[in-house]
């Protein structure tokens, strides 16, 4: 409670700062879960999170930084904060071209029980838009990412290069094709001895079911001498439709495959969140296939209404079933869901507020991993201190 | 901890560069542009015409520029977005769109600094309801809040 209330005092600062400053938002929001780490033994936890982001324009460069605290209630070892802070730089190359790059260098600090997570991490984007028509859309842009972590097994680099066509149609229809390459490397993913497993569970005092702790079982890496680094290699493809319907509401459509091209996961198991990034778990670790939906209702009174589904079956390729005590089932981990999501926004004066209901499903081969979850939010987005309004 | 106070040590210094590029920067010589004046807000229904990116302001970025044609009186408004809205927000030539923006007109041309723009059902609110602006540099930047849409 006394490190809400002094990063309260710090934001309230900000803000003051923030009168005089270019660009500054201050974000509030409110979680409650019932599943905090998404496994087969729900915990319930709420989660605050307090953020500010901040920004000022040196054409054609910008220079921004984004902060975010996170606290949990029933977890208070799990909480974080996230500092970035990087530059920007915008050039037209014409009339329906633009090229977009940034750099950023930021760090994670996590509190004990997450503390194997805290890392530094450096990235890099550079990004290329064209209108080819006026009713076609090109997107071009790549992506890299170095992440240092306290347990140097999760170092990583990694690059993806993305690439996107629309065509918008006088039916109000829009067509999206994007396609996406991505190779993720494991500096060093091998424990320097063939002893026995590195637990990377924070201070390793036996977590468990019900612990509420990172580890469930004995470890995430597997037992193997030192040696070089090991690469995950995808691909994916994903295609969209949008219609408008009416003044009021939009539909659209999606659905996306992605491959292991080479490499598999070096970890024992794989392990996801809710709002805590776990390096095991991230775009690289699954192929698979799914689709979603998005209906967009733009309601009186400023309101806007999103539902959304999504559907989708993954594989974890090097990641073996496993029962509730962390034997081997034999076959590859398979995880089916399905996802509900509501959200309803609505903005006042320099004030927007959001609420979100989120339910899923998680079907697994793995027994721990066989769950489901709620997830309610609400918070408020504060526009602070633009220094004019040109 | 050495990894901390190197994190620190950078930020603290990318935070002075910003600072003295800020206090660097030279005042402007030339009568102030266009401002966002709540006392000529109005609501454009209309198609989008055509796509621009182009300087608007001195020493500011490039614009988004929308020229988008009223449905009904068939005027034709040059519509100023953002500057990040070129790599942030989709447009389409033919597009239905619905703009409410700060209205004024030079050498008979007709102009709307955009506050909110609705298009294919999403609302891109561009500036609060004094006109100061929202945007946030390029595609690169999003909130980390959680899980969400």
């Amino acid at each position: 409670m006394r490190k809400i209330a002094v990063t309260a005092l710090v934001l309230i600062g900000l803000s003051s700062a923030g009168q005089a400053a270019d660009g500054l938002i201050l974000s509030f929001s409110q979680s409650f879960t019932d599943n905090l780490f998404q496994t087969a033994f729900p915990e319930k936890d709420a989660v605050s999170h307090l953020a500010f982001s901040y920004d000022k324009a040196f054409t054609p460069f910008s220079f921004f930084t984004e902060g975010q605290a996170a606290f949990l209630r029933n977890n208070p070892y799990a909480g974080s904060y996230i500092q970035d802070a990087g530059f920007d730089y915008l050039h037209p190359v014409n009339a329906k071209t633009a090229f977009y790059a940034s750099a950023r260098l930021g760090g994670t600090l996590y509190r004990s029980d997450f503390a194997d997570f805290n890392h530094v991490h450096v990235a890099a984007m550079a990004a290329l838009k064209s209108y080819r028509t006026s009713q076609s859309i090109l997107n071009l842009n790549a992506t890299f990412n170095y992440r240092n972590y306290r347990d140097s097994l999760f170092d990583h680099l990694s690059g993806i290069v993305h690439f996107s066509l629309d065509r918008y149609f006088d039916t109000r229809t829009t067509l999206k094709g994007e396609a996406r390459w991505g190779y993720k490397y494991f500096l060093h993913p091998f424990i320097n001895d063939t002893g026995g497993v590195s637990t990377s569970a924070g201070s390793g005092q036996g977590p468990g079911p019900g612990s509420g702790r990172m580890g469930w079982r004995s470890g995430f890496f597997s037992p193997r001498i030192n040696g070089p680094g090991q690469g995950i290699q995808i691909l994916s493809l994903s295609g969209l439709a949008a219609q408008g319907l009416g003044d009021f509401v939009g539909i659209r459509v999606m659905a996306f495959r992605q491959w292991t091209l080479s490499g598999e996961n070096p970890f024992v198991s794989i392990e996801e969140f809710y709002m805590v990034e776990n390096p095991s778990h991230d775009a690289f670790s699954w192929n698979g296939a799914g689709i979603s939906g998005l209906a967009t209702v733009e309601a009186p009174w400023q309101m806007q209404l999103k539902i959304g589904y999504t559907g989708s079956e993954k594989r974890f390729p090097g990641i073996e079933a496993m029962d509730m005590e962390g034997a081997s089932l034999g076959p590859m981990r398979r995880d089916r869901r399905t996802q509900w999501d509501i959200r309803l926004e609505k903005s006042f004066s320099a004030v927007a507020v959001f609420i979100n209901f989120s339910h899923i499903r998680n079907v697994s081969n793995d027994l721990l991993f066989d769950w489901k979850g709620r997830y309610l939010s609400a918070g408020i987005d504060w526009t602070l201190g633009r220094g004019g309004t040109k | 901890m050495k990894r901390t106070a190197c994190l620190a040590a950078a930020w603290v210094l990318a935070t002075g560069l910003a600072a003295a590029a800020q206090k660097a920067e030279p005042p402007s010589p030339k009568s102030p542009p266009p401002f966002y004046n709540v006392d000529t807000e109005r609501r454009i229904d209309g198609v989008i015409r055509d796509i621009l990116f182009e300087s608007r302001y001195e020493s500011a970025p490039p614009f988004l520029v929308l020229i988008l044609e009223e449905r009904g009186t068939g005027r034709v408004y040059n519509v100023e977005v953002s500057p990040a809205g070129f790599f942030t927000q989709d447009f389409h030539k033919g597009e239905r769109t619905r703009i409410t923006g700060s209205f004024y007109s030079r050498d008979s041309e007709l102009f709307l600094i955009a506050r909110e723009i609705r298009a294919g059902g999403e609302i891109f609110r561009v500036r609060d309801r004094k006109g100061f602006p929202n945007w946030r540099g390029g595609g690169g930047k999003g909130k980390r809040r959680g899980r969400g849409m």
